[in-house]
């Protein structure tokens, strides 16, 4: 008789994707995480059905196979599940805001199934229908840094000077792509303080023949002037149009726009957040400070300097995603559509 | 083989009309050609199945964009060709007039992150290829009154004593039409022939003059889904005095000017004039020296305009791209090779 399987922690199994393979996308960590465990909850199931045809079952044995089955056997039941690990994720110290959007993205697509299949007895079958889907999810997904860097290739052409902000895997890619296709362009990245994220960046840049130059967070004002494009990550985007993004991207913003330069700003469309702040003190803690410092210093948070800043729409010209080039005005239409 | 010879003959007729041309045509005219090449296409060319069709319709409608890539019209007729035919099979399948589908929360999220996949449904041929002529047709007659329905708009966003500035408005049939339509007191036309019926100035005066007018109305050769528009050369700067003495800007297209690509630098798209227009070849020796650039087209960024009217509607820069989603389909400009 093989024991049932651990329960699948999905914080631990996101920490471990993201360990494995740096360069991973964390959204993308996220919802494979999450399929993991959409996934561990079927093989219980298939434990379930073996045990129940063995004839020689104790009682305590019955009693464990059928809180499995109490466990997920209904739909109700797997989405509690799901949404607890949701949860459970949030408390990592990495980028919450790409974690929340990315599950709930990932948790719409895949119950979006048609009303004849839900009501499909066989529970069996619905979550294999799931599970497919979720499958079909990601692999879309996995792409979505690569579209946006083919959208991104036009913008570029030779001899111009890039600034960009601390260390954003989508603009690396970006950058490399372009670089790839032959432009010559040199890239100014900020230091990115408390950790120095804009020094693995130029490491980055510096490894694949790109010119780079590091620059102080408080050298932007001084450079901007001989700078023709700003380009940023996002660590989300808001229904507003606006981001999320590590603190000093809205400093940057304000200053580009006061010397009319173009902001562009690359996300994936998993990172989109049906949230609508109107200002800093707007935009929800948990997105602002790691899970831990907010564990730790609940009442004292105004001695925390946040981790990341709100930039507003109107700072920002493009955005660039894997479903297209949009304004930030259109960016709203667009998460609607994907949230109803 | 019969349809091939047919194509490309076609083909050869349209490249030849390109050809004759010595002076460019009016936006409009070309926007008219261009349907008719693809209404020939629809008629002639042989298919099976819509997305055989929209093959055809495409590999052509893309070779010719590609030997003509300054006019944007080209692409923009193909791309609400091919939204017919797929709204005519969309209709056909569906089997009734209904354009949007049951389960459409489904296939919008489906649509969203996923081409769907080409429509290889056997559907009657014939049907499609009439019903997709009558939308041509249906299209082509929008453009005929395109200037019409502009100029009925005029009356929402002027008043009789308005003071208007335009830009070369003898150049422009949009304008010329909006302007015999609705008589304003004053009309001033920057760098226009002295034939114009307005007050001709000289672009030196542009500042002086903005300090008299009320109302901006300037015609665009395309416009881009961020609210930026690429309009005739000197055109910026009168939108730029406009901004400056807080004049509204009111820009007038048809929808074929409506261009689902972004532009980030002009210089890879503007098209040069004769440079003997700005240096006579008489001077040429003596400025040897000298490189002489005649762009047609400015840039004009979307927050110097407060308007953009088209022949269904006025809509300010931040929502064009609604107007995108209307008339083209998202599969078609999603990822666009430039």
């Amino acid at each position: 008789m093989t024991d049932p399987k651990p329960e699948i922690s999905a914080l631990k199994m996101f920490e471990s994707l993201l360990d494995k393979d740096p360069e991973k996308s964390m959204g993308l960590a996220a919802i494979e995480a999450l399929l993991e465990v959409l996934k561990t909850s079927t093989e219980n199931i298939s434990l379930k059905l073996n045990s129940t045809n063995s004839s020689s079952l104790s009682e305590n044995l019955q009693d464990k196979v059928t809180s499995l089955t109490d466990k997920t056997s209904t739909v109700q039941g797997l989405t509690k599940d799901l949404s607890n690990a949701v949860d459970e994720m949030m408390r990592t110290d990495r980028s919450s805001a790409t974690v929340q959007s990315a599950c709930e993205l990932f948790l719409r697509f895949s119950s979006l199934i048609s009303q004849e299949k839900l009501i499909d007895a066989n529970f069996e079958a619905v979550k294999c229908e799931y599970v497919k889907r979720g499958n079909v999810f990601i692999k879309r997904i996995e792409k979505s840094r690569s579209i946006i860097a083919k959208c991104f290739r036009p913008f570029i052409r030779s001899n111009l000077k890039v600034l960009t902000h601390s260390y954003s895997k989508v603009v690396l890619e970006s950058l490399l792509e372009s670089k790839a296709h032959g432009c010559v362009f040199h890239v100014f990245v900020t230091e990115s303080q408390p950790d120095n994220s804009g020094r693995r960046m130029a490491e980055k840049l510096r490894q694949s023949g790109i010119q780079t130059t590091l620059i102080l967070d408080s050298a932007v004002g001084y450079i901007m002037e001989s700078i023709d494009i700003v380009v940023f990550g996002a660590e989300g985007v808001m229904e507003t149009g606006g981001i999320i993004n590590k603190i000093g991207t809205l400093g940057i913003a304000i200053c580009a726009k006061a010397m009319n330069k173009p902001v562009y700003v690359m996300a994936e469309s998993i990172k989109f957040i049906k949230e609508y702040p109107l200002n800093q003190s707007d935009t929800p803690n948990k997105f602002k400070y790691r899970y831990s410092t907010l564990e730790s210093k609940k009442d004292a948070l105004d001695d925390e300097h946040p981790l990341t800043d709100y930039t507003p729409p109107q700072y920002l010209n493009l955005l660039i995603t894997d479903l297209g080039i949009f304004t930030p005005a259109a960016v709203g239409d667009e998460l609607i559509k994907l949230y109803t | 083989m019969a349809d091939q010879v047919a194509v490309s003959r076609l083909r050869d007729r349209v490249n030849l009309y390109f050809h004759k041309t010595a002076v460019r045509e009016s936006s409009s005219k070309l926007a008219l050609r261009m349907l008719s090449f693809f209404e020939d296409l629809v008629r002639y060319a042989h298919y099976e199945t819509a997305e055989q069709l929209i093959a055809i319709l495409r590999a052509e409608g893309e070779l010719l964009y590609a030997a003509h890539s300054n006019e944007f019209i080209i692409r923009n007729m193909l791309l609400v060709v091919l939204r017919g035919v797929r709204d005519e099979c969309l209709t056909q399948t569906s089997g009734s007039d209904d354009t949007l589908p049951q389960a459409d929360s489904l296939n919008h999220f489906q649509r969203l992150w996923f081409l769907p996949a080409p429509n290889q449904v056997q559907i009657n041929s014939a049907q499609l290829r009439s019903g997709v002529l009558d939308f041509i047709k249906e299209m082509k007659e929008e453009i005929n009154v395109s200037a019409e329905m502009i100029s009925n708009q005029a009356g929402h966003q002027l008043v009789k004593t308005d003071t208007v500035m335009t830009y070369k408005l003898s150049q422009s049939g949009t304008l010329k039409k909006f302007f015999s339509l609705f008589r304003a007191k004053t009309i001033y036309s920057v760098d226009d022939d002295p034939s114009a019926p307005a007050n001709v100035i000289s672009s030196v005066e542009i500042l002086s003059t903005m300090k008299l007018t009320t109302r901006v109305v300037l015609s665009a050769a395309a416009i881009l889904p961020d609210g930026s528009v690429v309009a005739p050369a000197g055109t910026l700067n009168v939108c730029l005095a406009a901004k400056r003495h807080s004049v509204p800007v009111v820009f007038c297209a048809g929808y074929y000017k409506l261009t689902p690509m972004f532009i980030p630098h002009l210089d890879e798209f503007n098209v040069q004039g004769r440079p003997t227009d700005v240096l006579p070849a008489s001077e040429a020796l003596k400025f040897s020296n000298v490189s002489v650039a005649n762009p047609l087209f400015d840039l004009i960024p979307a927050h110097l305009i407060t308007l953009v009217l088209t022949q269904s509607s006025a809509k300010t820069p931040l929502h064009v791209y609604r107007l995108i989603s209307d008339y083209y389909h998202l599969e078609d400009f999603r990822q666009l090779d430039r």
